[in-house]
């Protein structure tokens, strides 16, 4: 309850989720480990200091599982701190001891083969060839080619092998289920490693199923692998390099902008500025003076000017923010580039509060020429002509720092505004006349318009935070949404959303990114978790953690989710995600953006 | 989660040092992690992600904007392969299609093999199909150019595009490898356009960033006043400051003007280098210990010590200023006022100073040692109208459309009741 116990909007939110669902004890502390994961609860943040300061402190630490009341979380912590060592062990053998090393595991320590006997050609084809291990290859403990602590450091050592000429070695190991069996502990793990092989570039990912005594400091006495996947860059490199500095033209080390992190302002810029601790700025992509070379755009917080990098014949880039009237300082959270007056130029829509029309003079430079009337910054924004009469309308989403009610399906959220553009910089707030109020309050975090039915008009994803999605589908101009029939509500921490035809069937399949939460992970698939919640209700908290979604379009109206199957769940703290052809082999291949507070305090909350 | 706030705000992580997932589509809506061979797998605090073929070698590169530094990356697609492309920019007619085409549904047909229809996906599809989106992902737009990786092998038969209207155009003669302009209305064979030769030399770099400090000087641009503090000299007689106050920092009747107050210990090493500055100082300064705090509670065994202490200090050096001593109300006062003004949650450093306007309010804060230059800046700039100081709050410069405002100080002054430095109206 820790979490929760405040008088602010969101803590009284929690609060109500938990006595609305009339359960006891287990769930709170399931809820408040869910919750510890959230950030979403910073938001509070967004808001400077007059929210900050309706909030009465707490002395209770609750970065604590133990005070949860929530052992598991203590001892999965402590299985956690084991794989840091073999981690470090990984990237440098030199810097564990082998006898800390050997100290890991059990003297009755039992694994199967680390690698499978034979791998599986999945593709070889440049730059990349990827292998798994045969199904049954790996064997359980009971035929354990590794025995005891000698038998443990030599299963490490053959993990590591294929790696060891490189100085780039990087192990993870990411605790995503756990079980209390009374004596034993068991865990699944996700591990990787990666650095240098043999051709260049190589990683292997697996699931490593573990058991471990039930000590406060626990020790491995068994070891499974399984889904074994290793990936080659036969072209002997990574295959994309970062060539910020070298377009940009400038080093990035002392550049006050780009060099530092929004941690960096927002202790330094008054918070009335605009400052966030979030930092939820995009960028846009853009062609702003018709030399059809595209430019960029990169959105910041209040007190630092948005930014255009405008692109050279030679590919180089330079900052013309000012000197094309764009170097707006009101925190900005994404841009547009659209010919919103048909006029053959790239005009510009700021996300800020209120969202700024800004009209291209055909030479890259903008006149400011409309301001549309929001509750906040937009968190998204996305265009397209709903209405077929040849103008682009734009969506604009919004979500709030008000308590989400209930924190798993919440519709209390600030609505989301469809503007239809009427031309003359003319634009109408239609929402309500199309229906897209119909659940239309929801915490809407993006959007992105697609003809999902192949009838010619284009269709509405909605990605929501706290809850369902929307499948607004237009009929005619008019919408409905669909989502519940068509099996894409995807309730979850919903975040972004990107579309590409995954399976080349001719049908657009739809990628929603979530938060692939450990820790809900673990506590939501215990058996104990919440004796109290049926089947249906633990299921929906497990969906809540599980991730990242890819729904196939089946073509029918409805949608099949294939996440699992597809292995794309693992998104971590996901942002963009994009459907991109990275390889030209004709398949859309997917790239998550994520990571969410990372400040210098190393300790994760 | 109040708790959380803070705890954030004091620098701990939530999900931090995550790095990015890249996910190879290998046929059938199969998906193998190619995170960390893609080269993209940052630890970066992500946010918004855009495609862009920029240099025109027919592979897509990538922009990605982060919360963390370096705060924008361009990531170039060193693709080798035998695979090819082939690449649209459409112009809408616009008048029943938008001139930017968004919505546009592009599908290529590629020439000798049977259809994916049974829609097992398995790699040997001919019609790939694009739609012409103006934003997808979060907080993001990429380029309006078209691309399509066509393999290794086939011919391209056809590409359709479906213009938004609803208008259906078939082009055909269309090569791989090429950029193709196309308007909507216009001929069936578009023409090819030519990128510009690419010769310049980008050589990929791996930014270093550098450490953040915390000496910090913070420009509040804020009219919320100090509420009154007392404190005591060395000779235990009390003062009073801030808003309200009737008499300045230096002790006696002085009128009351700006003044420095400076937070200092003796065992402060860079304190003692300051606190010599600030003895030769043409401003008023007033120089707070904090010796003896924490270490038996104000008024306690500690506050005597810590006033010893800080006496034998001023006295060895022969320092002229005038110095007192900082009890916990003071220290919880001037971290209140900084934590409501700024989104940090880090105890004072010592040495910190605050730049104190006869009226309470604050010209400046500064985290470590502070020249007497910067000082006198600084005071020339404190009856500043509230455009000028928000410009002054920033390092950078820019259009603002927002009207400029201070942090409230009803704010401020609700935040020291709820600690209990100042009793409700």
């Amino acid at each position: 309850m820790r979490a929760n116990r405040r008088d602010g909007e969101r803590g009284r939110g929690g609060y109500r989720v938990l006595v609305m669902a009339g359960v006891a004890g287990l769930v709170i502390a399931a809820m408040v480990a869910l919750w510890r994961d959230r950030a979403r609860l910073a938001e509070d943040l967004i808001a400077t200091s007059t929210v900050l300061d309706s909030i009465p402190t707490a002395a209770t630490p609750f970065d604590d599982p133990g005070l949860d009341g929530w052992d598991s979380e203590v001892l999965s912590d402590a299985v956690a701190s084991q794989w840091k060592q073999v981690q470090r062990w990984m990237s440098d053998p030199a810097s564990v001891a082998p006898g800390v090393l050997a100290a890991l595991s059990a003297d009755s320590f039992e694994a199967g083969p680390i690698r499978p006997e034979h791998w599986e050609l999945v593709r070889d084809e440049p730059p990349v060839r990827i292998d798994r291990g045969l199904p049954g290859a790996s064997t359980p403990p009971a035929g354990s080619v590794y025995r005891g602590s000698a038998g443990f450091l030599e299963a490490l050592q053959t993990w590591r092998r294929p790696f060891a000429q490189g100085a780039d070695v990087r192990a993870e190991f990411k605790v995503v289920r756990f079980e209390d069996v009374g004596e034993t502990i068991r865990t699944h793990q996700l591990v990787s490693v990666s650095g240098t092989g043999v051709d260049g570039p190589e990683e292997e990912h697996a699931t490593w199923i573990t058991s471990w005594t039930r000590e406060p400091v626990p020790r491995l006495l068994a070891l499974t692998a399984e889904a074994l996947e290793r990936t080659r860059m036969t072209s002997g490199r990574r295959l994309f390099s970062d060539c910020t500095e070298a377009v940009l033209k400038r080093s990035l080390t002392d550049d006050a902008l780009l060099g530092r992190g929004l941690p960096h302002w927002y202790v330094r810029i008054p918070a009335h500025l605009g400052q966030s601790p979030l930092g939820y700025h995009g960028l846009a992509v853009g062609d702003v003076n018709g030399d059809r070379l595209d430019d960029v755009y990169l959105c910041n917080s209040g007190g630092i000017p948005n930014q255009l990098y405008v692109q050279n014949l030679d590919g180089s880039f330079d900052e013309r923010a000012a000197e094309s009237g764009v170097d707006w300082m009101d925190s900005t959270m994404s841009a547009l580039f659209l010919d919103l007056d048909d006029d053959g130029d790239q005009d510009l829509v700021l996300g800020s509060t209120p969202t700024m029309l800004l009209e291209n003079d055909g030479a890259g430079h903008f006149e400011g020429r409309m301001l549309l009337p929001g509750p906040a910054i937009p968190t998204s924004m996305a265009a397209a002509d709903h209405d077929r009469d040849g103008d682009l309308d734009l969506f604009v989403c919004y979500s709030s720092n008000e308590a989400a009610i209930p924190y798993h399906d919440a519709n209390n959220g600030p609505r989301n505004i469809l503007w239809r553009n009427d031309g003359g910089w003319a634009f109408r707030d239609i929402t309500n006349s199309v229906g897209l109020d119909q659940n239309g309050t929801r915490f809407s975090f993006a959007a992105a318009w697609e003809d999902i039915d192949n009838d010619g008009d284009q269709d509405l994803y909605v990605a929501n935070d706290y809850g369902r999605n929307n499948l607004f589908l237009n009929e005619g101009g008019h919408f409905r949404d669909v989502a519940p029939e068509a099996g894409v509500e995807d309730i979850s921490a919903g975040m972004s959303v990107t579309f590409g035809d995954a399976d080349l069937d001719g049908w657009m399949d739809l990628y929603v990114s979530n938060m692939f939460s450990s820790a809900g992970n673990r506590i939501t698939y215990q058996r104990n978790f919440n004796p109290l919640a049926d089947g249906t209700q633990r299921a929906a908290f497990q969906r809540h953690a599980r991730g990242n979604s890819l729904f196939r379009n089946a073509g029918t109206g409805g949608f099949e989710d294939v996440s699992v199957d597809a292995g794309v769940t693992m998104g971590r703290w996901a942002w963009s995600s994009l459907f991109v052809d990275l390889d030209n082999d004709r398949l859309q291949d997917l790239v998550v953006a994520n990571g969410n507070l990372t400040n210098e305090d190393s300790r994760d909350l | 989660m109040i708790e959380l706030n803070e705890r954030l705000l004091a620098g701990m992580s939530l999900s931090g040092r995550e790095r990015h997932c890249v996910y190879l589509n290998t046929g059938g809506a199969d998906f193998a992690n190619v995170s960390a061979g893609s080269g993209l797998d940052f630890p970066d605090d992500g946010r918004g992600l855009a495609a862009t073929d920029w240099d025109f070698d027919g592979d897509v590169d990538l922009w990605i904007s982060n919360r963390t530094a370096p705060r924008l990356r361009f990531l170039r697609n060193d693709l080798e392969s035998g695979n090819r492309f082939v690449a649209f920019r459409l112009t809408g007619n616009g008048t029943s299609s938008n001139r930017d085409a968004i919505g546009a549904r592009l599908t290529l047909r590629m020439q000798g093999v049977a259809r994916d229809g049974d829609g097992d996906g398995d790699g040997d599809g001919v019609e790939l199909i694009r739609t012409l989106r103006a934003a997808e992902g979060f907080l993001s737009q990429s380029s309006k150019w078209v691309h399509f990786g066509l393999g290794a092998t086939g011919e391209i038969e056809s590409l359709e595009v479906r213009w938004p209207d609803g208008a259906r155009q078939v082009y055909g003669d269309i090569q791989a490898g090429h950029f193709f302009e196309l308007e909507q209305g216009e001929g069936r064979v578009p023409t090819a356009w030519t990128p510009p030769d690419r010769t310049r030399d980008f050589r990929p770099t791996e930014p270093v960033i550098a450490p953040s400090t915390q000496a910090m000087r913070l420009i509040p641009g804020s009219a919320a006043a100090l509420p009154r503090m007392q404190y005591r000299d060395l000779a235990g007689e009390v003062h009073v400051v801030g808003a309200g106050a009737e008499s300045g920092a230096q002790s006696g009747a002085q009128s009351r003007e700006p003044f420095l107050l400076n937070l200092w210990a003796s065992w402060c090493v860079p304190c003692r280098a300051e606190l010599a500055d600030l003895a030769r100082a043409d401003f008023p300064v007033l120089a707070l210990s904090v010796d003896g705090l924490g270490e038996g509670g104000a008024g306690g065994a500690g506050a005597v010590d810590g006033a010893e202490a800080a006496r034998a200090f001023i006295d060895s050096r022969g320092l002229d200023l005038p110095v007192g001593m900082a009890d916990e109300r003071i220290i919880g006062v001037l971290q209140t006022y900084h934590d409501t003004v700024f989104l940090n949650r880090r105890p004072l450093p010592l040495p910190t100073s605050f730049l104190i306007d006869a009226d309470g309010s604050v010209g400046a804060i500064y985290k470590g040692r502070v020249d007497l230059d910067t000082v006198r800046r600084d005071l020339a700039h404190l009856g500043d109208d509230v455009e000028a100081q928000r410009e002054r709050a920033t390092p950078f410069t820019g259009r603002w459309l927002e009207a400029a405002r201070g942090a409230s100080p009803e704010a401020l002054q609700a935040r020291l009741i709820e600690k209990g430095y100042l009793d409700p109206p």
